[in-house]
């Protein structure tokens, strides 16, 4: 179970140009559940996810990964028990580099990083058998650098790295938004089933509103700080796009 | 030709101070300027623990301790108090002076009467010779474990926060953290090859590291241009490329020099010699791009 309690992040506080990006927000996340944040610009999506991630600290409120308060922690502590994946698939990869090195990075995730050269045969081959279900015909470039690789690929590939390692909390920050629309329909699969299969707790942050229309467990919707939609989508009665766009067009929506 | 093996030996003394230069510059991007104080303070250390009948295996390490605490500095002002990375050099740099001058009491400390490590260790008859192989063992030595370590997964994790912060720490890679010691251990590198140098000159000198970071980034440079030349890029070619780079950067200067050129000019070479260099690929590409 993932929690946030009464969480609230002001930008600028005491200044005119005070923001309130999160006003008192609490939500709890189950164990194994797929959920959707969508909402429009500055309507505190990101800070949400940056909260979750370490990345950012809250003025005020506290966030529990299986009763543990992890308030405190850092990014890079947090990283025992958190994966993310970026908008920008540069961010996501380190381009110098190799896929492979890469691969033994994510790895060791939740681990410390020591002297030991973790790099073997045995590694390559779980690497390659574990890239193959991509379909990409990745298993060939082990050795060459992230940068040489497309957008879509590393996308998909900082997918199957953030999961690699055990976790309890997958981050999915507008990952399909800087793909073209054949790839980013590839990567959502992908990480859907990724999702399902290894039965992650996952929270993706998103502007493309089909999204709402995959079997998600729950979608919330965010405007102005705080949440105004959290709903568990009916299968009896699949939403529709143009519900979604509804959503948007609400007097008490604010831009 | 000696005078040509002459410019080989301090090429390879300064092999370490490259490979420094390597890790701060291409792993994290940053221009170290405290090269310039951290190769003096080895030398420093060097220079008055060999005059006050010290060991020289116990001058070297402590003048590599030496750089290692000046290049924590730069990192500890980077990292914790944002403060830009070439400000934080040069701040270290200057206060390095300081630091150095007293450590040293004076300006110069000849060594001529002290046995350091050229003078204690005698492989061959040929003085010259012996000094070459001595680099050469003591390169190859920390080479090979420079080369382990940027291959091990804490090397991997250091190499990624240069080119990949975010990801870095989301991986749980401690970037701030990575960063201080990326710069001590290029400062350590920087310190050893200081006290190489001032064994190999038989002399310490306040100001003998004016500029030397020119000459670390003219010859990581260098090496790349060599590198670009091979389809594979391992680490360890790359360390190789960093020691051709050395020694073809001193080649020029040694060139310049038999040639007559007037060695109050030899900075500004040394500085043209960077500067072409680095406008090379630029310029390459401008090409490519009009046509």
């Amino acid at each position: 179970m993932i929690e946030l309690q009464h969480i609230s992040k002001s930008y600028n506080v005491g200044t005119p140009l005070q923001v309130d990006a999160l006003k008192d927000i609490s939500i709890q996340l189950k164990t194994g559940s797929f959920n959707l944040v969508i909402g429009s610009n500055g309507s505190g999506k990101s800070t949400l996810l940056n909260i979750l991630a370490g990345a950012e600290t809250p003025n005020s409120g506290a966030v529990l990964i299986n009763s543990k308060d992890l308030s405190n922690q850092s990014v890079h502590q947090r990283a025992k028990l958190v994966a993310r994946i970026f908008q920008n698939p540069v961010t996501g990869t380190a381009q110098d580099l190799t896929l492979l090195e890469n691969f033994r990075l994510a790895s060791i995730r939740s681990r410390g990083k020591g002297l030991q050269l973790g790099i073997n045969q045995a590694f390559r081959k779980v690497v390659s058998s574990h890239i193959s279900i991509l379909e990409m015909g990745l298993e060939s470039r082990l050795d060459q650098k992230m940068s040489a690789f497309s957008g879509g690929q590393r996308q998909a590939l900082s997918l199957l790295m953030a999961t690699f390692d055990s976790l309890e909390l997958l981050l999915l920050d507008e990952p399909t938004a800087a793909l073209d629309p054949k790839s980013a329909n590839l990567v959502f699969n992908l990480t859907q089933r990724i999702i399902r299969e290894k039965k992650l707790t996952a929270l993706m942050v998103t502007h493309d509103l089909n999204h709402c229309l995959k079997p998600v467990d729950r979608i919330i919707q965010m405007n102005q700080g705080k949440i105004i939609r959290d709903i568990i989508p009916n299968t009896s009665a699949p939403l529709k796009l143009k519900d979604v766009y509804g959503w948007f067009e609400e007097k008490s929506i604010e831009y | 030709m000696s005078f040509y093996l002459t410019a080989i030996a301090l090429a390879l003394a300064l092999t370490a101070l490259g490979w420094g230069i390597y890790l701060s510059l291409r792993v994290f991007n940053i221009p170290d300027i405290t090269t310039d104080g951290s190769y003096t303070l080895g030398a420093a250390i060097t220079a008055v623990q060999l005059s006050n009948g010290g060991s020289w295996p116990l001058a070297i390490i402590l003048s590599m301790v030496g750089g290692f605490l000046a290049g924590m500095a730069t990192g500890l002002i980077h990292t914790r108090l944002k403060v830009n990375a070439l400000l934080a050099g040069i701040l270290v740099m200057t206060a390095a002076y300081s630091v150095n001058l007293s450590i040293m009491g004076k300006s110069n400390i000849p060594l001529l009467q002290t046995k350091d490590l050229f003078k204690s260790i005698s492989l061959f008859n040929d003085g010259l010779m012996n000094t070459l192989i001595i680099l050469l063992l003591i390169l190859s030595s920390i080479g090979v474990l420079l080369n382990y370590f940027l291959k091990s997964d804490v090397g991997l994790a250091m190499r990624a926060t240069g080119s990949a912060p975010e990801m870095s720490a989301s991986m749980g890679i401690p970037v701030q953290r990575m960063k201080v010691i990326g710069l001590a251990i290029a400062n350590s590198l920087t310190a050893l090859s200081g006290s190489i140098v001032a064994q190999y000159q038989g002399f310490a000198d306040i100001n003998m590291g004016i500029g030397i970071v020119i000459f670390g980034l003219g010859a990581v440079m260098i090496g790349e241009s060599i590198v670009s030349l091979f389809p594979i890029k391992s680490i360890a070619l790359r360390l190789m490329a960093v020691v051709l780079g050395c020694i073809a950067f001193r080649a020029v200067i040694a060139f310049s020099l038999a040639s007559g050129v007037d060695p109050n000019w030899l900075k500004a070479i040394t500085a043209a010699c960077v500067l072409v260099f680095v406008a090379i690929p630029k310029l390459r590409g401008k090409s490519f791009a009009n046509d």
